[in-house]
This record gives C-alpha cells, sequence and structure tokens, in this order.
C-alpha cells in the first residue's frame, strides 16, 4: 500500500464515519486498516475487491439473501457478480462510494461488535445491517438527490445477481424460457404459488 | 467512354429503394414482385434473420450486467438513446446506433432513437399496428391546421386489409370509428386486473371502452412463421420471426424474387437531377467502408431513409433547379416535424385476485383508444385531437415499490420474493402533436459527419395544444384507476422531449398543392415525379396512434401506382 493510498483510505474513513453518524474510534480504525486477515483463502480471484473485501461482501449479502431451505446468495456465488458489477458497471466515483461503504460496514462491526463482520455472528451481523439500512433510509430520506447509500448499492447487486442467476431464476422462482402462448388468469396454485423470474 | 457506358448500364436498375426499415421493406418487396429489377441501398451494416440475431436465445444469466447498459456506455456510447430506458440493452444495443458515432444538433432538446443495420427501426419497434380514420385524416381541414390530407380512409382501407392479411395483426374488433377495425387475428388475453378494470370502465363510462393491443405479434402461424410464443424478448430478433419486421417478413420475399439487390454500408449522399429530363436519374452513395462515391441509376426512387433521413437526403439533394432541396418549391421540405408526446398518467395497486396470476409474456398491453373530440358530445374546449391511454397490468416481481421493501432483507424478505407481489396497472398516455412549420431540421454544413456528410439540426418542441391536453392525460389516467377501486393511485408527469416517442413525422408531407406541400396523394414528390417519399416524413398530421401500419400501406400503395404509371409510360 502506498503512503497516498493509506491517506485517501484514512480520508475515506472518516467520511464514511459521518455518513454512518459516529465516531470510529482507535482500534476499530486501526482494526480496519490493518485488514481483517481472515482465515480462510480465496478460491477466486476478484477483479475489483481484496480478499478482505470478497469475504465481507460475501458475508453481508449472505445476510441479505441467506441460505436455508431455499438457495441464498451464496449458492449463486453473489460475491462474484457483484465484484463484477463493481468493477466493470460502476463508474470510479461508484467505486470509491462502495469501497467507502465497506469499509465504514467493517468498522461499523469493529466498533458495536468488537470483531470484524466476518467473524461476527449471524445476529450481530443482522444488527448491524439493519443499523445499515436505518442510517441508509435516513440519509437517502433526508438528503435530497443523495447518491445511493451503500446498503442499498449492495442491496440492489445482490438481488440483480441472485434473480438474474440460473439457480435464482430456475430454482428459487419460477423461469419459463418459452411459455408457448398467454393465458391471462391461472389460478397460482397451478403455478406451484412461485413468482416469474421475468 | 465505353467503359463509362459499361460501368452506367452495370449500374443501373429499374428502381432504388432507399433504406430497409418498415417502409423500404415493403418498398422492397412490392417492386420486386412486380418485377422490377430493384436495388436496395442500406446505409448500415448486413442483418440476416435469424443468423445476425446474436443474443435472441440468451437466458438471463448469459448477458453481462443483468442486461443493464452500464452508466459508461450510457455516458460515453448512448448518451441519448439510453433516455429511452426500455429499448437499449445488453441484449438489443447492436441494433442501436452509437450516439457518438452519428452526431447531430439538437437546437432543442430531441432524442433521436436510431438503428442503421438492414431491417432498421423494424427489428425493434413497438409493434402496435393501429389503423388511422377518418377523424384523423379529415382532421387538418376541420380544425384549419397544416394541409389537408390529400386522402381518406377509403384510398387506405384496401391497403391496410393488404398489409394486416400478409403480415398478420393480432386486436379484437371494437366497431370504434375512431379506429377502425381490421383484419385481425385472435387478440391477446387480458389478465386479471385488466379484465377487472374493463368492467369497471365499461360500468362508469359510455365513452370509452378498455381493450386489448393490435400487435404484428401473430396469434396464429401465417406465411411460413410460427405463432409468437409470448417470450416478449422481441427487440433481440425473433427466432420464430413471429412479430413483423422487415428482416423476416418484407426482405425475405423479395429476396425470393430474384429481382432484388441489397447494398448494405451504402450511405446516400443525393438524388441525382437530370434538369432536362424533369426527373430524378439516380443516386450518389458514399460506401461507408471505403468512403468511394458510386453512382446507381434508375427510373423510379423509392425514399424510405426515415423522417429524418429521408430529409437529409432530398435537402442535400441540391441543384440550379432546386437550391433549396429536391422537389423543395414549397419550402416546407424539412418542416412540420411531429413525434408523439407521452410519459405521462397514473399507477395503482389493487387488493385483490391475490390467488389468481398468469403464464407466459405477453408482448403487447391494453389501451383505451381516444375518446376526445370524437364527436359533439366528446368536445374539448381546451385543446384539438387527442390522446389514448396505453397500459398494463402485472403483479410485481423481484423488484418490489416502497420504503420498507427497498430497506428490508433477510430470510423472511427472501420468501416474500418467492411469491409474486401485489398486482398493479400502470397506464402511459399517447398524444397527438399538431404540424407546425417551425418544428423543423436543417443540415449544417460547417459539422460534418466521419463520411464528410453534412450533420443534421433539429429545432422542435411541443406547442400548446400538447401541452393543454396533457393535464387530462393525468386526470383521466387517475380517475379511471379510482373508479375501479385501485389504491395507492399515483400521478405522474415525466415530461418528453420530442423525439423519445420514435415516431419522427413530417418533414416531406402530403398535401393537394404543390405550393404548400412537397408530396401528392401517392406519396410522389410534386416536383419530381419518378422520385416517392413513404415512410413517416409523409404525414400531414400526426394522429395519436403508432404510424408504422400507416407507413406501410401508404408504401404498398405508392408502389402499385408507381408501377401503373410506368406501366402506362407516364414515368
Amino acid at each position: 500500500m502506498s503512503p497516498n493510498q493509506l491517506v485517501d483510505r484514512r480520508k475515506a474513513i472518516k467520511q464514511a464515519s459521518l455518513l454512518l453518524g459516529f465516531t470510529i474510534t482507535g482500534p476499530a480504525l486501526t482494526g480496519v486498516l490493518n485488514g481483517c486477515t481472515p482465515s480462510k483463502v480465496l478460491d477466486w480471484r476478484p477483479s475489483f475487491f481484496t480478499e478482505e473485501e470478497a469475504f465481507l461482501i460475501e458475508a453481508a449479502s449472505a445476510r441479505i439473501l441467506p441460505s436455508g431451505e431455499t438457495p441464498g446468495a451464496a449458492e449463486v456465488n453473489a460475491v462474484r457478480f457483484i465484484d463484477q458489477m463493481v468493477a466493470e458497471y460502476y463508474l470510479p466515483e461508484d467505486q470509491v462510494r462502495f469501497r467507502t461503504g465497506m469499509q465504514a460496514l467493517e468498522a461499523h462491526s469493529e466498533e458495536t461488535a468488537g470483531k470484524s463482520f466476518i467473524k461476527a455472528s449471524e445476529s450481530e451481523q443482522d444488527t448491524i445491517l439493519s443499523e445499515q439500512a436505518l442510517t441508509a433510509r435516513k440519509q437517502f430520506l433526508d438528503i435530497p438527490d443523495s447518491p445511493q447509500p451503500f446498503f442499498l448499492m449492495l442491496k440492489e447487486l445482490t438481488i440483480l445477481g441472485f434473480f438474474t442467476s440460473e439457480i435464482g431464476a430456475t430454482q428459487f422462482l419460477n423461469f419459463d424460457e418459452t411459455p408457448g402462448g398467454y393465458q391471462g388468469c391461472v389460478p397460482m396454485e397451478d403455478l406451484g404459488g412461485k413468482a416469474w423470474a421475468t | 467512354m465505353n467503359l463509362n457506358l459499361k460501368a452506367k448500364v452495370q449500374n443501373t436498375y429499374d428502381a432504388i429503394v432507399i433504406g430497409t426499415g418498415i417502409s423500404g421493406g415493403w418498398a422492397a418487396k412490392e417492386l420486386c414482385e412486380k418485377g422490377l429489377n430493384t436495388l436496395v441501398l442500406e446505409r448500415g451494416r448486413m442483418v440476416r434473420h435469424l443468423e445476425d440475431y446474436p443474443t435472441m436465445n440468451l437466458k438471463p444469466w448469459e448477458l453481462p450486467y443483468g442486461d443493464r447498459l452500464t452508466p459508461r456506455e450510457k455516458n460515453e456510447d448512448y448518451p441519448v438513446q439510453s433516455q429511452t430506458a426500455y429499448a437499449v440493452l445488453q441484449s438489443t444495443k447492436h441494433f442501436f446506433v452509437k450516439d457518438s458515432e452519428h452526431p447531430y444538433n439538437q437546437i432543442k432538446p430531441f432524442t433521436w432513437t436510431r438503428g442503421y443495420h438492414v431491417g432498421g427501426r423494424s427489428l425493434t419497434w413497438a409493434r402496435w399496428s393501429f389503423r388511422l380514420s377518418d377523424i384523423d385524416l379529415e382532421a387538418n381541414d376541420k380544425d384549419g391546421v397544416g394541409v389537408d390530407w390529400p386522402i381518406r380512409y377509403k384510398d387506405l382501407e384496401p391497403w391496410y386489409d393488404y398489409i394486416e392479411t400478409y403480415i398478420g395483426v393480432s386486436g379484437r374488433k371494437d366497431g370504434l370509428k375512431q379506429l377502425p377495425d381490421g383484419k385481425f387475428l385472435p387478440p391477446w388475453e387480458m389478465n386479471c386486473i385488466e379484465r377487472h378494470l374493463e368492467q369497471k370502465i365499461a360500468e362508469n363510462y359510455t365513452d370509452r371502452i378498455l381493450t386489448l393491443g393490435r400487435t404484428s405479434n401473430i396469434t396464429q402461424a401465417i406465411g411460413g412463421r410460427s405463432k409468437c410464443l409470448a417470450r416478449n424478448l422481441c427487440r433481440r430478433g425473433c427466432p420464430y420471426g413471429a412479430y413483423f419486421s422487415s428482416n423476416a417478413v418484407t426482405l425475405p420475399a423479395a429476396e425470393a424474387t430474384g429481382n432484388m439487390t441489397l447494398r448494405p454500408h451504402s450511405i446516400v449522399n443525393e438524388i441525382i437531377y437530370d434538369k432536362e429530363k424533369k426527373r430524378a436519374v439516380g443516386v450518389r452513395i458514399v460506401d461507408a467502408e471505403t468512403k468511394q462515391t458510386i453512382e446507381f441509376y434508375a427510373k423510379i426512387i423509392f425514399i424510405c431513409a426515415s423522417t429524418l433521413g429521408s430529409a437529409s437526403i432530398l435537402m442535400n439533394s441540391k441543384s440550379d433547379e432546386f437550391p433549396d432541396g429536391l422537389g423543395n418549391g414549397s419550402g416546407e421540405l424539412g418542416h412540420n416535424l411531429m413525434d408523439h408526446h407521452f410519459r405521462i398518467g397514473a399507477y395503482a395497486t389493487y387488493d385483490g385476485f391475490t390467488d389468481q396470476y398468469y403464464k407466459g409474456r405477453r408482448p403487447t398491453g391494453v389501451i383505451v383508444p381516444r375518446f376526445q373530440n370524437i364527436d359533439t358530445n366528446t368536445q374539448r374546449k381546451d385543446y384539438l385531437r387527442g390522446f389514448s391511454n396505453y397500459g398494463g397490468g402485472s403483479r410485481e416481481g423481484y423488484w418490489r415499490a416502497g420504503e420498507e421493501a427497498a430497506f428490508a432483507f433477510g430470510e423472511d424478505y427472501k420468501q416474500r420474493l418467492m411469491s409474486p407481489g401485489q398486482w398493479t396497472f400502470r397506464f402511459n398516455a399517447f398524444g397527438e402533436c399538431l404540424p407546425h412549420h417551425d418544428n423543423r431540421v436543417y443540415l449544417d454544413y460547417e459539422k460534418t459527419d466521419s463520411w464528410g456528410q453534412p450533420t443534421l439540426s433539429v429545432d422542435m418542441e411541443f406547442r400548446e395544444n400538447e401541452m393543454a391536453m396533457r393535464p387530462e392525460m393525468m386526470s383521466s389516467s387517475a380517475e379511471m384507476l379510482e373508479a375501479a377501486g385501485f389504491k395507492n393511485v399515483q400521478t405522474y408527469d415525466d415530461q418528453t422531449p420530442p423525439g423519445l416517442g420514435i415516431h419522427e413525422m413530417g418533414t416531406a408531407r402530403m398535401g393537394k398543392d404543390p405550393r404548400t406541400s412537397v408530396l401528392n396523394r401517392w406519396n410522389q414528390m410534386h416536383e419530381v415525379p419518378n422520385v416517392f417519399v413513404t415512410d413517416g416524413s409523409c404525414m400531414a398530421s400526426s394522429p395519436w396512434q403508432n404510424p408504422s401500419l400507416t407507413y406501410m400501406a401508404l408504401t404498398a400503395r405508392a408502389c402499385d401506382y408507381a408501377v401503373d404509371q410506368m406501366k402506362k409510360q407516364n414515368l
């Protein structure tokens, strides 16, 4: 990491903490800067994310669409889709906001749970994301023309990645590639109660 | 000398058609089938039916970025056309030009949406197919607006019949005098919420109905084309040829005659006029790839290069006889540009029918055809002409409206998305635009494009009459939904810069008088009888209807007339 990047990163975290409405204290800040030293090894190569960021987004997207009896973000590798979107789809300023948001999310976890987000329990992660959602909502509603808050960026990409994936479209929802015609009124039960993917 | 003569013979045809979109494809088919050796010129690349539809069978997970155009592409390549949010996607962008490669000048905001390739916008059109009525064709005369149409419904009716029978138009016969019925294939179905709205409109109103869209998506096999299988991915090109496009329908028919020579990459620069013969004798093109200039010759020329394209060619065809553009003695060439105004209406939700859904993706919507200024009972004080409320009902999918849904996450949220959301309905009203002399285009010779051609300047705005009908476009949408028991009825007005309707019309209007119009009742130039212009530039008014079906009818009619006149040695 070059000194310039370090300075930018400090600045970014400061801005992020302002947006989130709480102060990041010394240890949390240090935690972010040192990275979260995950115990796992990433088995794919991100285009935009660092390894730590990839684990962070993997964990966060898995709380937005959890896996259970039905597939969630994890089964469709939503994190890879998100990495590609941030790398190729986002404009540079959106990339900066996304990265700042990731750092703020990590700082938020250090601050409130006393540990890195990926080491927090699912219920701690949900609490953190709920607080992020509340802050995002406040920012979105209170500040006219404010850019999309990080929580909504993350959520939008998770939803888009999941529901346009093969598993999301064909296993979680109903996918009918070639319907053959249009029937205007069909009882829900005849369609398995599921929404159409497209 | 001999070499030149030989080249001239080689480059000589009976007819030249400029453009391969909806009008050009029809001109090619009709002229070739009538035995004319026909050169068809297209400024863009070749697009063959089926083989050049690279995305037609791609599934959502096979398209990048969830099929969205990236912000970078929007900013750099499609700053204009990305405003038509539904059209330019990852799966369709190859059927639209890059704005950056084809500059034009917006004197006032004008959102020009184009595809330069064989088939033109016939590949990406919305497929709504409506007839004009005498209420439309008589309106200019009655209102004293623009010039009177030189034709009436009886002139068009047999040609509408001919076109609809050939291409296949599905629709419901509604018996409306403002929207004549046609030769229809069976209509599509309404879904539950639309049936409900249809019934409530019937109960609450005597002046209007809700009916199905009339569309060129065929509900029965016709002419070797399969029926539509309700994928609603039409703009990618259809693997079944189940909607009308030049590529699937008219150009194969023209090709089958053996009379067509199709030449892509041919940018027509000007029409060559011979003042001795008082005829056009050919066209001069720039080969888009080699930038070489080539001349082609023919007895008759059909200009079907789209409203703005045809106007550009004619304006650039200057001679001693026609210093202001070919056949422009009237001074109306390039003027009277029209487009529909829309993006206004209302949307709402409905509590109920939660046990009902639909199957398939219907490639059209529903519509409340114009119900204003039809007769004395429906006469409006504040504006002329009128609008129709287009709409559609559906259940919400995984994108859900509302603040709660926006910030929710987790297992319960995920499970809610597995089932369809509430029923919603949206009206989007489309209104007529009056012709106005000051709404115009002209050529800028200072700013040229990559082929050394002058660029087009567009100077148009919607005016008083259009603005005067917009409040009712909005309020009527909301009132119908409220009367039908919808909840959360919300109105919207997203404003429309002209161009967004993608219905450019009027720059070489038809009329009875050569002093005030460019074309006669046969789409023939008043002043250059072997040149015909049959695309949207011929329109003397813009009625609310989607205009393509009328271009097809006018083109086939003009071809019939032109060949008849050739046989009679008049051309």
